[in-house]
């Protein structure tokens, strides 16, 4: 009944965003990208020239990447990842908004169902999304690998379930980690926020690390072998049966314990009073600074605001995660270079600019910082503070947030580049590229956050961030990899792309202000 | 105490599911191909039959060499010398191996054993080439065969 709620909900609301003109655009607009991106995939992996398709693949370093080597890894990110985040972040359907504490008053229900109901919905989105990724990014690949139905099938339904599990994944260790603090004294409360950390130099040994790859690694391992079996036609398909039976047992193992934990949670920890407190950085409190003491720049004073209350929501421990990412990919090379013979990582600038593109689509404070103020814009528009102002203190903040964040994984990911002239120019794009996606967060966040708490941010804002940032920032990275071999026209390149992300973010931020002091919702 | 019975399955398919894993195949794989070498009744030689499998193990240069050398057993004093050149290249992935084998004296029906390696999926173009001659002062005879593989 209250699933059928959720879903019914979901529904109008999607019902009401495409009635909107601007909306109905866009989705159309989507599904016109999914098509030619598919459409492109398709042309080049089944339609073009074998030897141009060779060519291009060696080019990019595909020669010495196996799928497999895609695969595994890409999959252990996205699974450290959500338990990082889970950990040290805020699980979205665990906090109850007004209409769901006004359902639990009423109704003869108790708070973990309420919460399942509200996963199922997060889940079936998933599904749905993940579906229309695969459709437009795998369809070609399975064709390219000339896949037959049934292996198509598998390929398809475990990448699905490997997003669903993800979620599983996410809320047990959001649960179990309050579950032990709540458990615990306030002291070792902060030192087992740290201690996960610590332990990392431990991963160096190589003995802990098998151990590690085995136990830890054993879904992405799982559903990695599961992929690649599936790849091969010649290989009979009952040998992915054992891989599948145990992510299969995983899946439902964590699932039934998500569910344990979550009863548990709301009877010890969650007690309703304090949802709008920091849960892990109370002694922050009545402790805050709001100017630099030298002078009382109303700049600086929404910079400390943005500072003080996103460290107390999401954005710190998205640093923690960003670094353990960072260590984790670190490990994984370690530990490719351990059992291959190489001592590099076998890729060419191009596929590391492209993972510097994909990496600053994940992380980008910019898009919350609106996000974050929903009612209470009101507030900042009142205030006695030009919007321009506003808008330029939060950029400054999402600026300096992603380049601490950012620039160290990506200068690193840049001196994994073969050339030295290939370092150097990805670790000037990576500056332009932070000063573009941030001003470009800034605009999408001043443009499509909702005016309540009730609403999600749209699809079509997230889609519209990730169109604009492949337009606008493809040049950023691509184009200096085009001079490599001119290294006078490489420093006018390398000037030329930093003068285009500043001018670009200008036009951004002004659009950004535009956008916030005329929405009316807000 | 339902929930307990809950948490209870769930740690059990948890272990569950590390047994499940025990049994799943490795991540390498090697392509093993036969090529049967005959000689018609006026001793000339033909490429016969070619098969090919896909292995899921990782074989070890020791063990590749051992079954060359088993395939070596077949040798005849009479037969043919002949070598093999055999070329695979991938036509959806840039895979490229070539391989040349030592000198061999065959009889006709000898099977020759060769693994590739660290094969990756997708479609793949084999080329073998032998080159064979009756007599050490005779210009080596050339046999081609290509065959498509999709593995």
């Amino acid at each position: 009944m209250l699933t059928r709620l959720e879903l019914q909900l979901a529904w109008n609301s999607f019902k009401w965003r495409i009635k909107s003109p601007p909306n109905a655009v866009l989705y159309i607009l989507i599904v016109i990208l999914c098509a030619v991106i598919n459409f492109i995939l398709n042309t080049f992996l089944n339609v073009s020239p074998k030897d141009i398709r060779l060519q291009t693949l060696s080019s990019v370093g595909a020669t010495e990447i196996s799928p497999y080597i895609a695969i595994f890894p890409g999959l252990t990110i996205l699974l450290v990842s959500v338990s990082v985040k889970g950990f040290y972040g805020k699980l979205s359907t665990i906090e109850f908004t007004g209409p769901d504490l006004e359902i639990l008053r009423s109704a003869p229900l108790k708070p973990h169902e309420v919460f399942l109901a509200k996963s199922l919905k997060v889940l079936i989105k998933r599904l749905l999304f993940t579906f229309i990724a695969e459709l437009t990014f795998l369809t070609p690949i399975m064709s390219f690998f000339k896949m037959t139905p049934d292996r198509g099938i598998i390929f398809l339904s475990a990448i699905l379930l490997y997003s669903c599990f993800l979620y599983f994944v996410e809320a047990f260790t959001f649960l179990a980690s309050r579950l032990v603090m709540s458990s615990v004294k306030v002291r070792v409360r902060m030192a087992l926020l740290v201690v996960p950390l610590t332990t990392f130099p431990v991963l160096f040994y190589r003995e802990f690390l098998g151990l590690l790859n085995r136990v830890v690694f054993l879904p992405s391992s799982a559903v990695s072998k599961t992929l690649y079996v599936s790849l091969f036609r010649s290989v009979p398909l009952n040998s992915i049966s054992y891989p599948m039976l145990s992510f299969l047992a995983l899946f439902s193992g964590i699932s039934l314990i998500v569910t344990f934990l979550s009863v548990s949670y709301y009877e010890k920890v969650e007690t309703f009073e304090e949802l709008t407190k920091a849960d892990w950085l109370k002694f922050l409190r009545n402790r805050l600074k709001w100017s630099l003491g030298l002078r009382h720049s109303p700049l600086i004073a929404v910079f400390f605001k943005e500072f003080w209350t996103n460290l107390r929501a999401s954005d710190a421990p998205l640093i923690v995660l960003d670094y353990a990412i960072l260590l984790l990919v670190y490990l994984l090379n370690l530990n490719g270079a351990a059992s291959a013979s190489t001592t590099r990582f076998p890729a060419s600038s191009l596929i590391l600019a492209f993972s510097m593109l994909l990496v600053s689509f994940v992380f980008q404070p910019s898009l919350d910082v609106f996000l974050a103020e929903r009612e209470k814009s009101w507030i900042l528009k009142v205030a006695p503070i030009s919007i321009q102002k506003v808008v330029l203190a939060k950029y400054f903040y999402s600026l300096i947030l992603s380049l601490v964040t950012l620039l160290p994984p990506f200068i690193g990911l840049a001196f994994l580049a073969p050339f030295p002239a290939e370092r150097l120019i990805l670790s000037v794009s990576s500056v332009s590229l932070l000063i573009l996606t941030n001003a470009l967060g800034i605009f999408i966040g001043a443009h499509y956050t909702p005016a309540s708490l009730r609403e999600e941010f749209p699809v079509t804002g997230i889609f519209a961030f990730m169109g604009l940032i492949s337009i606008a920032a493809s040049p950023v990275v691509l184009f200096p990899l085009l001079f490599l071999s001119y290294p006078i026209a490489l420093i006018l390149v390398s000037v030329f792309i930093l003068d285009y992300a500043i001018v670009l973010s200008y036009r951004f931020l002004e659009q950004a202000t535009k956008s916030f002091s005329q929405r009316d919702d807000l | 105490m339902r929930m307990e019975i809950l948490a209870t399955v769930g740690i059990l398919l948890l272990s569950l599911s590390i047994v499940l894993f025990y049994p799943s195949p490795s991540e390498t794989f090697t392509l093993k191909v036969a090529i049967t070498l005959q000689l018609d009744a006026h001793d000339r030689l033909s490429i016969g039959n070619i098969t090919y499998e896909v292995l899921n193990e990782d074989l070890s240069e020791k063990e590749v060499v051992h079954i060359l050398q088993y395939g070596q057993t077949h040798l005849n004093e009479s037969g043919h010398r002949v070598w093999l050149a055999l070329d695979l290249q991938g036509l959806s992935l840039p895979y490229h191996i070539q391989w040349t084998s030592p000198n061999m004296t065959i009889k006709s029906g000898s099977t020759v054993v060769h693994f590739f390696q660290n094969v990756e999926p997708g479609k793949y173009l084999l080329r073998i080439g032998v080159y064979a001659s009756s007599d050490e002062t005779e210009k080596p005879q050339l046999i081609e065969e290509t065959r498509t593989l999709l593995i």
